[in-house]
């Protein structure tokens, strides 16, 4: 009776614990998946998957750190495996430039310059796509963004470099 | 667009808010999930199955040892009957003996025999000298 009393308190902490996991990464793992996929409703699977996956593995991490690798690279990982079922790319369509117009609202310029980054972002391939979210908008460092993709250091910075390039052209394209 | 510029709406992302509902979704998803009896037991399962797999291999080896080592006490030992003595009684007659079984002897087919030559049939003479010999006999035929 008291092993099963204790049991079940063990069960409900584990289960605590994996609800505060939940809410602590939810955001970020959201986050990341969106940028990747480039909608919601995408982003939205991939982060469950995550979770269960973590809940079925029962994982215990030494660090906050290797938690947060292991987060990252589970999360790439089922947005690339989610790309390539893609069968179509969704097609890319760049905004309209922001009104030069002095009067408007200098956010609503800034939200639509995001809005025509993200649809530039969309166009590029997956990898350099998820290289350049964990890098620069995830604000992880080139190492991190090495071993989550399981690629050389050298690599990830010439995939930034080169998504950055893609990314001026297309913006400067739609500019003309 | 400088690539500065770029690096700086990509920072502005960075804290941009996720839409409360896909929050809650991917929380009751989750949640509603994770209460299911299968995935209660999965991460029990995936933590200690190398310990059940462990107890279980020798255990089945152990019972199927057993199995065998049953079934071979099960296999009655032959039974090892005395020497049975017989109690031959003196027969109260003794019976004629058996004619013995009559020997078969093969019958050899004797060849028929030559009917004479038509010479001698014919009128001619034969005459017939016996030597000592019993085994030369000079036939002179005669026309």
């Amino acid at each position: 009776m008291l092993e099963a009393a204790l049991m079940l308190e063990a069960h409900r902490e584990v289960s605590n614990s994996f609800d505060q996991i939940v809410h602590q990464r939810e955001t970020c793992v959201l986050r990341t998946a969106y940028r990747i996929l480039g909608n919601w409703a995408d982003a939205e699977d991939v982060a469950q998957e995550v979770f269960l996956r973590l809940h079925r593995h029962g994982l215990t991490f030494d660090t906050d750190a290797a938690f947060g690798s292991w987060m990252y690279r589970v999360t790439v990982n089922l947005c690339l495996d989610k790309t390539r079922v893609r069968t179509t790319r969704p097609s890319v369509e760049i905004p309209d430039l922001p009104s030069k117009d002095l009067s408007a609202e200098s956010s609503v310029i800034r939200d639509q310059e995001k809005q025509r980054l993200m649809a530039a972002l969309d166009a590029l391939p997956p990898r350099e796509r998820a290289a350049i979210v964990l890098r620069e908008i995830e604000g992880l460092s080139t190492a991190e963004v090495a071993v989550i993709m399981g690629s050389a250091e050298a690599t990830v910075r010439s995939q930034v470099a080169k998504a950055i390039a893609r990314l001026r052209n297309i913006l400067s394209r739609e500019a003309r | 667009m400088t690539e500065d510029q770029i690096r700086e709406l990509f920072r502005e992302m960075r804290d941009e808010p996720v839409p409360p509902d896909s929050q809650a979704r991917v929380r009751m998803a989750v949640a509603e999930r994770t209460e299911s009896w299968r995935e209660k037991l999965r991460p029990r399962w995936n933590r200690h199955w190398k310990w059940i797999a462990a107890a279980l291999v020798p255990a089945c080896l152990l019972l199927v040892m057993v199995a065998t080592r049953e079934e071979k006490i099960a296999v009655p030992p032959p039974v090892v009957h005395p020497p049975a003595i017989a109690v031959v009684e003196p027969p109260a007659e003794v019976a004629a003996p058996l004619p013995p079984p009559p020997h078969r002897v093969r019958r050899v087919g004797h060849r028929a025999a030559k009917p004479p030559r038509e010479v001698a049939s014919k009128g001619a003479t034969l005459i017939r000298i016996e030597t000592p010999d019993p085994d030369v006999v000079i036939l002179l035929v005669g026309g």
